[in-house]
């Protein structure tokens, strides 16, 4: 009897690890893992026509265009040589059909595009897009 | 007595759970980021070595991006006069090819609300260059 009285007090944490582990899952799922390639500091142009995206290409390179200039692929300023170099790497690793999207800050000159379509091309790539914030006012 | 203390003591203690869950929705409130949506445009590249599109060609669109202006086939426009026009283009053929030449002093939101009327109006065959 004595001993039923001590497993009463034991404190039951079941419930709560389900809880943690049920929201552990419920972000894990949510979370969209292509965030990362995506530039906190690039605030896009806003488009109202333009299709929204619903899914990622499978083989592709995102690069991004800040308002400073700066070119940045994998989180790291890139040169227009650096990033013709970088792109072919990647071109051989996710082979033909790489998509290579071009997120450029609404704010920054076209002459930085440029260079991004120059290394673009000179990586012997053809297949770009270019990037812009949904407003959602189509059906509006 | 006994009894009053044993079930005392078979209520399920909260409090420990309570303060997981809410330091999550804290963890979670502060850490989230409001996802934007973004739209892409497909756009062709010129050839390795091609100094600029054939614009010679009859029935082909050429539009320059200039910073705060636009020209269409030479003719300096507004972008909702250049929407007006695309519109009534694209009625009599959205296949044709839009050649956009940009100038390198543009800026880059000023390219996307070209390609977005172009969408708009339907053009889908878009040849995007440097204004040299």
């Amino acid at each position: 009897m004595k001993n039923s009285k001590t497993e009463n007090i034991e404190t039951p944490i079941t419930s709560m690890i389900d809880v943690v582990f049920l929201l552990i899952i419920f972000f894990v799922v949510t979370s969209d893992i292509d965030r990362e390639s995506v530039d906190d500091k690039v605030k896009l142009a806003k488009s109202t026509y333009l299709e929204p995206v619903t899914k990622l290409p499978k083989n592709r390179a995102v690069v991004n265009v800040r308002a400073s200039g700066e070119i940045m692929y994998g989180a790291i300023p890139r040169s227009m040589a650096t990033l013709t170099r970088a792109l072919k790497q990647a071109h051989a690793i996710q082979g033909a059909g790489m998509v290579v999207i071009v997120r450029g800050h609404g704010d920054v000159r076209y002459e930085k595009i440029d260079e991004v379509v120059q290394a673009v091309t000179n990586a012997g790539l053809s297949r770009i897009k270019i990037s812009a914030q949904d407003t959602g006012l189509k059906d509006k | 007595m006994s009894i009053r203390r044993t079930e005392e003591q078979m209520e399920t203690p909260m409090s420990a759970m309570i303060d997981v869950v809410f330091l999550l929705l804290i963890f979670f409130i502060v850490t989230h980021k409001e996802e934007q949506v973004e739209a892409h445009m497909a756009i062709n590249l010129p050839a390795p070595g091609a100094a600029s599109a054939p614009s010679n060609k009859p029935n082909l669109l050429e539009v320059h991006v200039y910073n705060t202006f636009y020209t269409l086939n030479g003719k300096q426009l507004g972008l909702d006069t250049l929407e007006e026009k695309l519109l009534g283009l694209a009625m009599l053929d959205s296949d044709q090819t839009v050649i956009i030449k940009v100038s390198r002093e543009a800026f880059q939101r000023e390219l996307v609300e070209l390609l977005d009327r172009c969408q708009k109006a339907g053009f889908k065959n878009l040849n995007v260059l440097t204004l040299k």
